[in-house]
This record gives C-alpha cells, sequence and structure tokens, in this order.
C-alpha cells in the first residue's frame, strides 16, 4: 500500500491533517515525546516507518530493521539525534527490559532479527549488553520463537530459576496481581514490543495487551473486552514507573482470527510502529487492523462486539491518548 | 519461608507420605516427580465444551462459559484451546496433598473423625477477594509445583494413610473434573467415598455426573446477594442456589460454609433469608456453619471476624428455623458441637478438628431420633 492509501483510509482525514503537521513539528523540533511545550495540548507523535523494499516478512532482515527502528524512534521521540533519543528514554546506567509478545509463535511475533535490531540501537547509545534484557513469561516461548542466539542483548524469562512472580499480589482498579519480579526487582526501564493483531477480546494487542505477560494471571482479566482491566494494568505502580516506550513489529498485522497466527487475514505491512504514549501507538495500531478489516470486507471491532473501548478508558484516566484526532502520525518509508 | 514455599514443601512431604515407595524405604532415591518443563504429559481433551465458528470453543463446565479463541485459556487458566480442541492441562497434575481430618473441609455430618485425603490441581473459576489458598487457586498450572499422580496413584495413597475419603478441595475442584471423576471412579472401587469442596458454580450436565461419583459435598457458600458474588467473588449467585438445590435434590450428603466476613456479608438480615432459603430448598437439617474470616489475599483490610457476629448469625438461622448451625475457626466454642435436633443433647463435642466425644450411635441419637447425615 502506497502512503497516501495508507494515511487517507486508515488515519482519517483529521488524522492525515496531524500527520503532515506532525512531521513538520517533529523534524523542526518544535515539540518532543508528545510534550506540552508553550501551553499548547498534548499531542503524542506515533511513528510509522516502512521498509520500501521489502515484499515479504523474509525481506526484513536485521540490517533493514535497524533502519526501521532507528528511524522510528527518532521521529517518535523528536530528538535530533539518535543518540539523544534513546537517551530521552533510558540511561545507560538503567537495566532496560523488552517485553515481547511471543504467545502467538514465530509467524506473529516480534523477530528475533527486530529485538537484535532494537538491542543494536540501544547499544549504540552506549548500553551494555548485560543492561539490556529481552524478556517473556516462559523459556519455552522464547525457544520457540528463536530467541536462544545470540541478539546483542541478554534473554530472560519470568520462568527462569530465581526469577518467578512476586509473592504478594499488587492491586490497582479491579486488577490484582503478582508481578514478574523480573520487571519488579531488575529492570529499571520497561519497553513494550508487541506486534499489531487483532484479539478476540480485547479487539486489538499490541503495545498495551502484551503486558498481560507481566502479571500472573492474565486469564482473569479478559471480561469485557479488557476493560477497565488493561488501564489498570498500565496505571500498576511497577508498569507505571517503568513504561517508557512501545514498539511494534509490524511486518506482518493480523487483523482478524487473532491472537494466534491466521495465515488467510494476515496482511504484509512491512513495518515497525513506536511511539512514547502507548495508547496513542495501540489506537494507531488499531486504524491499521480496521482499515484492513474493511478492506477485506469484514466488520468492525465494534460491529464484532470486541471494540477496544479500554483505550478510551485510559484515555480518560489520562494514561495515554486513544483519540486520533490528538495524535501526531509521523508516517516514512526508507 | 515465604508460604508458596510452605506449600510446595509440604507438598513433596506429603507426596512423599503417601507414595508406596515410603513404606518400601525408597523414598529418597526415588526422582521428585515435579512438573516443571514437563507440561504436556498432563494434557488431556476437555470434557464439557462445544465447538464455535472457526476454532473457537465455548466451555460448558461452569456459568461463566468462557468462548475461548485459539492458544487462549479459560478464566479458570487450566483449560486451553488448541486448534479448536478444548483440553485440561491438570490431568494427574496435583499441587497440593494432605491428610486431613474430615472436620477440616467441613463436613461435620459425613463420616465423623476419619481421614480425608485432600488434594487440589492449579486453578479456579472465582476469584474471591478473600481466598485463603489464592496461592493456588489463582495461578496457572505451570506457575506452580506440582507433581505427577495417577487416578490408582491418589487411591492407593489414600489406603496406605487409612483415609476413608479423598477430598477434592483446596482450590475449586470444578476446573479439575476430568481429573476428579476419574480419581472419584477410582476410589469408589477401592471402597473409598470422594467428596468435594466446591464453590458450586457449575454448569448442570457437570454436576449431575460429578454426583454420581461422590459421597459429599460441601458448597462455599460467599454471600446471599448478588452484588456479593460479583463484587468479591466475580461470580454469580443464583446458578450456585441451582446448583445447590440439584445436590439436594440428588440425595447427596451437603454442607454449607459461610465465610463471614466483617461488614461485607455479615448482615443479620441477609444471614436470616439464607437461613430461610436453606430451610426452604434444601431442608432444615442441612448444616450450614458460619466460619471466621481471616485478613488474607486482596481483602487485609478487615478485621477478623469477631465471634459475636458468628455467633449471631448461628442464633438468626437457628431462629429462622435451621437445626444444625455450628460456628466455624472458633476452637473450643460450643458452636462447634453437634446437638440432636430433638431433644437437644450434645451428641458430638469437638475441640477444633477432634472430636472429644460422639454419642451418635447408628445414626441416631441416644433419644433415639435419627441424625442427618452418614455416619460410617
Amino acid at each position: 500500500m502506497d502512503r497516501r492509501k495508507f494515511i487517507s483510509v486508515g488515519i482519517g482525514a483529521a488524522a492525515a491533517g496531524a500527520v503532515a503537521a506532525g512531521v513538520k513539528a517533529v523534524l523542526d523540533g518544535t515539540e518532543a515525546n508528545g510534550a506540552p511545550r508553550g501551553g499548547a495540548p498534548r499531542r503524542p507523535v506515533v511513528a510509522v516507518v516502512r521498509a520500501g523494499s521489502a515484499k515479504s516478512p523474509a525481506d526484513l532482515v536485521r540490517a533493514l530493521y535497524r533502519r526501521l527502528v532507528e528511524r522510528a524512534i527518532l521521529l517518535a521521540t523528536g530528538a535530533s539525534g539518535l543518540r539523544e533519543a534513546v537517551l530521552g528514554v533510558a540511561s545507560p546506567s538503567e537495566m532496560v527490559g523488552f517485553k515481547l509478545n511471543l504467545l502467538a509463535g514465530p509467524r506473529l511475533s516480534p523477530s528475533p532479527e527486530m529485538a537484535a535490531a532494537l538491542a543494536g540501537v540501544f547499544a549504540a547509545a552506549g548500553f551494555s549488553r548485560e543492561r539490556l534484557v529481552l524478556w517473556e513469561r516462559t523459556r519455552a516461548e522464547l525457544r520457540r520463537c528463536g530467541y536462544s542466539q545470540d541478539l546483542g542483548a541478554t534473554v530472560a524469562a519470568t520462568d527462569d530459576p530465581g526469577a518467578g512472580y512476586e509473592d504478594e499480589p499488587e492491586s490497582s482498579g479491579e486488577l490484582g496481581s503478582c508481578f514478574s519480579r523480573l520487571l519488579t526487582r531488575r529492570l529499571d526501564v520497561l519497553v513494550s514490543v508487541g506486534v499489531c493483531k487483532d484479539h478476540d477480546l480485547s479487539g486489538v494487542s499490541c503495545g498495551a495487551k502484551n503486558l498481560y505477560g507481566v502479571i500472573h494471571n492474565p486469564n482473569k482479566y479478559h471480561d469485557q473486552n479488557c476493560d477497565p482491566y488493561i488501564p489498570d494494568l498500565l496505571a500498576s505502580r511497577p508498569v507505571k514507573k517503568a513504561l517508557r516506550l512501545t514498539v511494534l513489529d509490524a511486518a506482518t498485522v493480523q487483523y482478524d482470527g487473532g491472537p494466534l497466527y491466521s495465515e488467510a487475514t494476515n496482511a504484509f505491512f512491512g513495518g515497525v510502529i513506536a511511539g512514547r504514549d502507548m495508547i496513542a501507538v495501540d489506537s494507531v495500531a488499531r486504524s491499521v487492523i480496521e482499515r484492513l478489516r474493511k478492506e477485506h470486507g469484514l466488520k468492525t471491532l465494534k460491529e464484532t462486539g470486541r471494540e477496544p473501548t479500554w483505550l478510551a478508558t485510559a484515555e480518560r484516566r489520562g494514561l495515554g491518548v486513544a483519540d486520533p484526532a490528538r495524535i501526531k502520525v509521523v508516517e516514512e518509508t526508507v | 519461608m515465604n508460604r508458596r514455599a510452605l506449600i510446595k514443601g509440604s507438598l513433596l512431604a506429603c507426596a512423599a507420605a503417601a507414595s508406596p515407595r515410603l513404606f518400601e524405604g525408597r523414598l529418597l532415591a526415588a526422582p521428585r516427580q515435579t512438573t516443571a518443563g514437563d507440561d504436556e504429559k498432563f494434557v488431556r481433551e476437555a470434557a464439557y465444551w462445544k465447538k464455535l465458528t472457526g476454532t473457537k470453543v465455548e466451555c460448558e463446565l461452569c456459568p461463566r462459559a468462557c468462548k475461548v479463541a485459539d492458544g487462549e485459556r479459560g478464566f479458570c487458566g487450566v483449560r486451553e484451546n488448541r486448534g479448536g480442541r478444548y483440553v485440561t492441562l491438570v490431568f494427574n497434575r496435583p499441587c497440593s496433598m494432605h491428610v486431613d481430618p474430615i472436620e477440616k473441609k467441613p463436613l461435620f455430618h459425613y463420616k465423623p473423625g476419619t481421614r480425608s485425603f485432600s488434594i487440589a490441581t492449579a486453578g479456579c473459576n472465582v476469584e474471591c477477594k478473600f481466598c485463603q489458598n489464592w496461592e493456588i487457586s489463582q495461578f496457572r498450572p505451570e506457575q506452580i509445583e506440582s507433581i505427577h499422580q495417577t487416578p490408582d496413584d491418589i487411591v492407593e495413597g489414600a489406603i496406605r494413610s487409612g483415609s476413608a475419603t479423598i477430598a477434592f478441595t483446596y482450590t475449586e475442584p470444578v476446573v479439575y473434573c476430568e481429573y476428579m471423576l476419574a480419581v472419584a471412579e477410582r476410589a469408589r472401587e477401592k471402597g473409598v467415598e470422594g467428596v468435594m469442596i466446591t464453590n458450586a458454580f457449575i454448569k448442570e450436565k457437570p454436576l449431575l455426573d460429578t454426583l454420581k461419583v461422590l459421597g459429599a459435598i460441601k458448597v462455599d457458600f460467599k454471600g446471599y446477594t448478588e452484588d456479593f458474588y460479583k463484587t468479591y467473588c466475580r461470580g454469580e449467585l443464583k446458578p450456585v442456589l441451582e446448583a445447590m438445590k440439584r445436590i439436594a435434590k440428588a440425595g447427596t450428603w451437603l454442607e454449607l460454609v459461610h465465610l463471614t466476613i466483617p461488614t461485607l456479608n455479615d448482615d443479620e438480615k441477609v444471614i436470616r433469608q439464607l437461613a430461610v432459603w436453606v430451610k426452604d430448598n434444601l431442608g432444615p437439617k442441612t448444616p450450614i456453619h458460619f466460619t471466621r474470616f481471616h485478613p488474607m489475599y486482596k481483602l487485609k483490610n478487615l478485621p477478623v471476624t469477631p465471634v459475636k457476629t458468628l455467633e449471631r448469625a448461628r442464633d438468626v438461622s437457628m431462629d429462622a428455623g435451621l437445626k444444625y448451625v455450628y460456628a466455624g475457626n472458633v476452637p473450643g466454642h460450643p458452636g462447634e458441637n453437634t446437638y440432636c435436633h430433638k431433644c437437644g443433647r450434645m451428641l458430638i463435642k469437638r475441640a477444633g478438628y477432634i472430636i472429644k466425644e460422639n454419642l451418635v450411635q447408628n445414626g441416631k441419637c441416644p433419644c433415639g431420633e435419627k441424625i442427618p447425615g452418614v455416619w460410617s
């Protein structure tokens, strides 16, 4: 799909205007990280960077992912340089955890190549590999998705010996869970590394839903399309204090049949979506999914009874911006 | 040592005690049969589910009726959709095994003074904020220590430990019903009865199947309002009431426990309504235990239930017409004892789980009145 079509169908006219304005704003450095400046309302930036030369996920090799990730982080942060962008997210003295979503297996999970590229961007900014942790719930999931190789970072699982979950539950709104000790004791910074996919209960599973993997009892929080449980999780102390960046491996986008891989409802997208505001990132990802659903003659998520209402709930609670009209989408093809 | 480590330790110790190997003096040489990295051996096709469109399935075990997409689990966390086939992850997979007095369940009118070989797997289909066993009930099976025990292993352990019953307890047996049914059927063949300690949040078909193989059921009744079930348990009252009526109708021995929590479910008016409902629908001789709450899990901000509250609940219920009303978790309290509903004589004197005296003979009071229950 070309850029014009993406903008016109996916984001909508209002958001399209924001894209243009957003590109200018970001490149001018007039606004960073969606933070208000000069009394202007907060407008988070979401970067959508796609590989123009790629025709299938196999084309997205590490070097190409590296370019995508670099541009995405640069645009999403509004920094003048990549090092500055990364250091705006975390300090090299901090432990940075990249929470992967490997539930769906190798065909619909963040690829190791993308994760390695992401770790490489941080390494280039001065982070030692010991301070970069690619992690998921179980070692089995990591193995299954190819995370046994050297990716320039530490690889960890909550079910590793010595890790596990906290002994006592922590409450946040309706949610009460034991959090992974990797998050509560080992990591300072949380980067959600998800995919862009449909989910049969939460509507979409991108950056936020990925974080169900940091608690011991995610199966308890799928009622009512995960609303208000996802916002509760994002508002929880362990997540809130650590979450700084969301990066989606959008090599493919699954627009129906999630959360597992579905050959018939999967489209090549060839990109990376990133932002500091997770709700904004997920809102943009939702737009992409809705657009693909429309293109394939499917009902909207709302019409199928699984509208991701938790996005609006999260916005009402000040956890991010869900309204597309208030998000600056910066799109670029490399 | 934290609580989870204690549970794990006692599980292994009890498994050892139950194992025939212990009696052959070779326990320490035997490998621990823990489940780490070995989850697939506990997978069986689940009972009580149906296919929906595509690979989606609907669980038909409990009223929650989870609609589960491929790769996902139900609310209980122990049943999973694998490519359109619904499976249980906890067959042969107990995470807790103990030999308890039957009074600990509590079942006061069912084989009193006997031992009950008590087991649980991970998982629960509700989430009570006051759960006393949340460290196993609210976790997924792969997150906690388990061992491999076939139905034959369990029955053999029960017999060797001198237990009259096998109790399916601690977590929620409904979620591991396939395993429970297999164990209970095998146990009955060997002269050991199965008893279930449950929230009774179960659909009719699995309940009726369960009733065929169990000797007794104790229902952990949460509170007599829909709001309490919804707010504090993420469950529903109405299906529980229906299930209890079915249990009573089937003639399976039934007792109720009402964990009485200060300010949340201790309203005398509501307790009276519950007592009247029990009398009218389950019978006035159905035992009910009002037990003392201790702060736990997500309800740590409330005090221990005052004894007076339990006494008042007991008085109100008896005043409403119930004949066997107990005060629980208050060792030595007169409300722990059993009194003949006709002559008022104390028949069973208890101190906690210990029976100090039992005058029931052939199921009767010395006055000749038949006492409801199963006495041998």
